[in-house]
């Protein structure tokens, strides 16, 4: 599991591949403190190069999202694989949590 | 195409990558598509990380997992060795509606089972839990 960020405009992108189960899903929820710790902007998750996650690491994204929604900073997750993205729904996030298609168009509604 | 594997894992031991793995082995060798073994993943990472995270409670020391890979179906079966727990029944209904600051951390699991899964089917047999899930190829 990796974990890279970079700023684009107003946004903080986090961009996460690999594997995401029980195993690291402690290192995930550090990784992603520490990316987005320090600033205020908004966070868009991408997940195009993850392969894998599991409740552990869902855990971590509702967690997350939670945290972000206290401090009235923006959530966004994009470009999830077929198999995530129907996961996401049977957990109903994608209910509580605004996902994307593609990192272009989470950045289109950070703008707005 | 058929094969069928056991694989025997140690409650106590870090020993659920052995059995990711032998998944993802039958899931190349038996021609799965990816998103059948991703789902046979998932489910059984859930269900060894209930029994590791319970194991004391539940008095049990091991789980032993049978993959069951046919054209039409894929059977999984875990047994395990700990007090009587019937995941169809005992455990309390996923909250996947609340709005985000209401909604609680956690309890997906057994929730994503039975959502995944065609079949969960739990039995009590000589002390030991049975749970067999069955996930259909064909759509």
């Amino acid at each position: 599991m990796n974990v890279n960020t970079e700023t684009s405009g107003n946004s903080l992108v986090v961009a996460l591949d690999g594997r995401v189960d029980s195993s690291n899903a402690a290192e995930f929820n550090a990784a992603l403190e520490t990316a987005t710790a320090d600033s205020d902007l908004g966070v868009v998750l991408d997940c195009e190069n993850l392969q894998y996650i599991s409740s552990a690491g869902l855990r971590v994204i509702l967690t997350t999202a939670k945290s972000l929604q206290s401090s009235q900073r923006k959530f966004v997750i994009c470009t999830l694989s077929n198999p995530i993205q129907d996961i996401f729904v049977i957990s109903g996030f994608d209910q509580i949590i605004n996902i994307q298609g593609s990192r272009a168009e989470a950045l289109a509604t950070m703008e707005a | 195409m058929s094969a069928t594997r056991s694989i025997q894992i140690d409650l106590g031991a870090p020993e659920l990558p052995r059995l990711a793995a032998a998944v993802e082995e039958m899931a190349e060798t038996e021609g799965w598509m990816p998103d059948l073994a991703f789902q046979i993943q998932l489910v059984l990472d859930e269900i060894g990380d209930n029994l590791v995270e319970h194991r004391a409670q539940a008095q049990s020391t091991y789980m032993m997992v049978t993959l069951d890979s046919r054209d039409q179906a894929v059977t999984v079966e875990v047994v395990d060795d700990g007090i009587a727990f019937d995941p169809t029944a005992d455990a309390p209904a996923a909250d996947v509606t609340s709005a985000l600051e209401d909604r609680p951390i956690g309890g997906l699991g057994l929730h994503l089972i039975r959502t995944l899964m065609d079949k969960v089917d739990y039995r009590r047999e000589d002390g030991r839990n049975i749970l067999t899930l069955v996930k259909h190829r064909t759509p």
